[in-house]
């Protein structure tokens, strides 16, 4: 009698105990939450990645598991998981995964609140929410200032085009975190009208934008080449180039902060050009 | 009277074309700005649809008369499959350069050309299967190379293969040379086309050598179709349907398919890259995608109006 009640006692409390307990072993299978998860010194806890989490430069090392096209259950299961987090359930693999009892945390922040919450659900997940709390708090005032520094200036004052792409032309519309992003910064999408994540535009539509700015997305370009392209269309020293790794504005993690704050530098400060740093 | 309407229609839709875009722009009145989008943007743009449109339709109409098959088409013998494969694999081994899709794309249609004139010999029936088995092959190829490609390029990848006129890499004046050559060679082939339209045996009795003919009917309509897919990527429609509306409208002598064709199939792929530009602008549509539906219900009324 007195064994069953033990049993019984450790039955009730085993899934309150397994939900408490900080997972241990998770695959990053987006690189925002692989970042944060460094950020807030949870690195430890991280046993397999995809091919593009590559920031910091130690995660590059990580049991790679899948990429783009989707997830190597074989690859994930073999690293004994006990937690995934990703960005979008409907990559091939996650649903096998969830099925063979692998937890799976979505992660896909939309806006700055998103952002801290993700990084602070992180911390709760892996027992180092002091840290965690921490790394937002420090965001928060850098937000603040950026915000403060925009309002200053009068936001939308300053034209910009984001050529996320040139060949064929495209650019972040409305509805892209991007447009969000400039406009924290400060600025203007000269497409935020336009309905579509990522519109393909053209060379017509740009010159009668007026885009007092171009910001490149610098990914394998030749930005000297952007530029001559478009002097010749705006004319020379009508508009002004900057360079940002994308990485620093497409991720929705840590560093994103880092990103806006070099938009608001390249938006503001009319030295031509803000490399990123690598 | 026909030939004076339709001269008129192509008339109308090149000042059009000039004029609608993000913003309509008076063609006969434009200074500053305006004339820098019109002239600089808006013309070469107009011209390129207009030839690579014309070299589409012609492609289409001797490669029916060649295969003897209404639905054939420019790229029928999987000469846009091998091109779109070249230009994937130019991009895989070179991302960063601007031009290596073009080159990929020709150097890969001329391979899928090669590839078929082994099978020129055969005879109408097994060259066409020959072809259409050598396309599913290099879909597969280019699944392939897709499924290989790194993230950054496959937007730039499937933006080429749905085609795109808005950053031709070859010149305009190019492309229109080749269109004014192709229906010259057109027109001087027409008598014998006609003839082949009949029959090989009719034709052999008439005089043709017809393995002669084949052979370089097949050679002018690939390189044609390969000039037009390396400017513009793949554009589908234009090359099916623009010579079957044609002969609906002119008959179904050469001497008229030809001419009307290279006309027609550039004044669809103009009047489509102007809704593509301009029906979301400042956004754009993939030109592919308006031409079928322009071209659909066009074709379809007058298969219904006109007698068999």
């Amino acid at each position: 009698m007195k064994y069953f009640r033990l049993c019984c006692t450790v039955l009730c409390l085993w899934p309150g105990m397994l939900s408490a307990a900080p997972l241990e072993r998770i695959l990053a299978l987006t690189p925002h939450a692989c970042e944060m998860l460094y950020a807030i010194g949870a690195s430890a806890n991280i046993v397999g990645a995809v091919d593009y989490c590559d920031y910091p430069e130690s995660a590059t090392h990580l049991p790679r598991v899948g990429g783009y096209t989707g997830i190597n259950v074989e690859a994930a299961l073999r690293l004994h998981p006990d937690a995934a987090i990703v960005m979008n359930r409907n990559v091939k693999g996650i649903t096998q995964l969830e099925k063979m009892g692998v937890k799976i945390i979505s992660s896909n922040p939309v806006d700055f609140e998103a952002v801290f919450q993700d990084i602070l659900r992180m911390g709760a997940l892996t027992g180092h929410e002091l840290k965690a709390k921490a790394l937002v708090h420090k965001q928060r005032l850098s937000l603040e200032r950026i915000r403060h520094f925009s309002n200053q200036f009068g936001a939308d004052k300053i034209r910009v085009f984001y050529e996320l792409w040139h060949d064929p032309i495209m650019t972040a519309g409305g509805p892209s975190f991007i447009t969000a992003l400039i406009k924290e910064a400060g600025g203007y999408n000269i497409f935020a009208d336009v309905g579509l994540e990522t519109p393909h535009v053209n060379v017509e539509a740009v010159i009668r934008a007026h885009p007092d700015i171009i910001i490149i997305p610098l990914e394998k370009r030749n930005l000297k080449e952007r530029q001559v392209f478009w002097e010749h269309w705006l004319g020379k020293g009508n508009v002004r180039f900057a360079a940002i790794n994308p990485d620093l504005l497409h991720r929705p993690g840590p560093r994103l902060i880092e990103g806006l704050e070099l938009l608001q530098q390249a938006l503001h400060d009319s030295s031509v050009l803000v490399q990123s740093r690598p | 009277m026909k030939w004076l309407l339709f001269g008129l229609t192509l008339l109308a839709v090149c000042v059009f074309g000039l004029a609608v875009g993000q913003q309509w722009i008076n063609p006969f009145d434009a200074s500053g700005q305006d004339a820098v989008i019109l002239w600089e943007l808006r013309l070469p743009r107009l011209l390129t649809a207009f030839a690579v449109g014309g070299l589409l339709a012609l492609a289409g109409a001797w490669f029916q008369v060649l295969l003897g098959n209404p639905l054939a088409e420019p790229y029928v013998l999987g000469v846009a499959g091998s091109a779109s494969a070249g230009a994937v694999s130019g991009l895989m081994l070179m991302p960063d350069s601007a031009w290596v899709m073009s080159i990929g794309a020709f150097i890969g249609a001329w391979v899928g050309i090669v590839c078929v004139m082994f099978f020129s010999h055969l005879g109408a029936n097994r060259m066409l299967l020959a072809g259409v088995v050598l396309a599913a092959f290099w879909s597969a190829v280019l699944a392939l190379l897709l499924a290989l490609l790194p993230e950054q390029g496959l937007f730039r990848a499937f933006s080429w293969m749905m085609g795109d006129l808005s950053h031709s890499d070859l010149p305009v004046s190019l492309l229109l040379l080749a269109w004014v050559v192709a229906l010259v060679c057109g027109l001087l082939l027409s008598r014998s086309l006609d003839v082949l339209l009949l029959g090989e045996r009719h034709a052999e009795a008439l005089g043709i050598d017809v393995k002669r003919l084949r052979q370089r009917l097949l050679l002018l309509a690939s390189a044609v179709t390969a000039l037009a897919v390396t400017a513009a990527g793949t554009i589908g429609f234009v090359g099916l349907v623009i010579p079957h509306l044609m002969r609906l409208l002119f008959g179904s002598l050469h001497r008229a398919v030809l001419p009307a064709s290279a006309i027609g199939g550039g004044v669809l792929l103009m009047l489509a890259d102007s809704a593509a530009r301009t029906v979301i602008a400042p956004a754009e549509l993939p030109v592919g995608i308006l031409t079928a539906i322009i071209g659909v219900p066009v074709f379809l009324f007058l298969l219904l109006r006109r007698p068999t």
